[in-house]
């Protein structure tokens, strides 16, 4: 399973969103390898990853990608809402968490 | 090393003020220690223009970037504090807490972003941030681990 942070230039924010999410993980109990990486817009393809995280004003820059394997944030450094949108992917993919 | 000295923190009101002046300010230390160009600043400001308020990263926070330039001297970091709010590019994108982020390569500035995503991943220090009311208050959040 691959997670990959997207954002405009992939240095800043898209990484604040991978380290969220790490944290999210870890803190999950997740055992399941699930890589965690972050890239810009321009050269992110829907084959990169299997879900891609977003701030939801890139929304438009991301319609290559599949909407289902997208998920739009409103905050990049909110646990909870970081928490939940991976909460929701891991039940889908039916991973074990805490 | 700590993430921000109190010479990388600037205060002021925010009264009367742009976003772009509040993120051409929140350079100034790093302008001013030849770190960044000009170049970077108009680059940071052209994205916003061109790409919309991402940059505000969450509630009452910008993090001003842009994509690596060879003209900055090392990865370095900035913070600019308006007491009043800013509206970044929209008036839904209230801000207060204005960082600035430069880096010469993809690479250099990981241990920055590490540093202050232990800030700002952490509700309670940023609550602090908002809080603070004098530049050593900034500065100690930083410091305090």
């Amino acid at each position: 399973m691959k997670f990959l942070c997207i954002c405009q230039s992939g240095l800043g924010s898209s990484f604040m969103v991978q380290m969220n999410i790490q944290n999210v993980l870890n803190a999950m109990n997740v055992t399941e390898e699930i890589s965690v990486d972050h890239s810009d817009v321009g050269s992110t393809t829907p084959d990169l990853a299997d879900y891609f995280f977003v701030d939801q004003t890139l929304g438009e820059a991301v319609a290559n990608l599949p909407a289902e394997r997208v998920i739009l944030l409103k905050s990049l450094i909110d646990q909870n809402e970081i928490k939940t949108a991976v909460s929701n992917i891991l039940d889908k993919e039916s991973i074990s968490h805490s | 090393m700590e993430l921000l000295g109190k010479e990388q923190i600037q205060q002021v009101t925010g009264d009367g003020i742009s976003w772009q002046d509040a993120i051409t300010l929140s350079a100034k230390p790093l302008l001013d220690k030849k770190l960044i160009t000009t170049e970077y600043i108009n680059s940071v400001i052209s994205i916003c223009l061109e790409k919309g308020p991402y940059m505000n990263i969450g509630p009452q926070i910008v993090l001003a970037h842009a994509r690596p330039l060879s003209s900055t001297k090392q990865a370095c970091i900035s913070l600019l504090k308006t007491t009043q709010e800013v509206s970044f590019i929209d008036n839904k994108h209230p801000a207060r807490l204005w960082f600035f982020l430069a880096t010469p390569d993809n690479t250099s500035h990981v241990a920055i972003m590490q540093q202050l995503a232990s800030v700002l991943l952490n509700a309670d220090k940023v609550q602090q941030l908002l809080a603070a009311v004098t530049i050593d208050d900034l500065a100690n959040v930083f410091s305090g681990e």
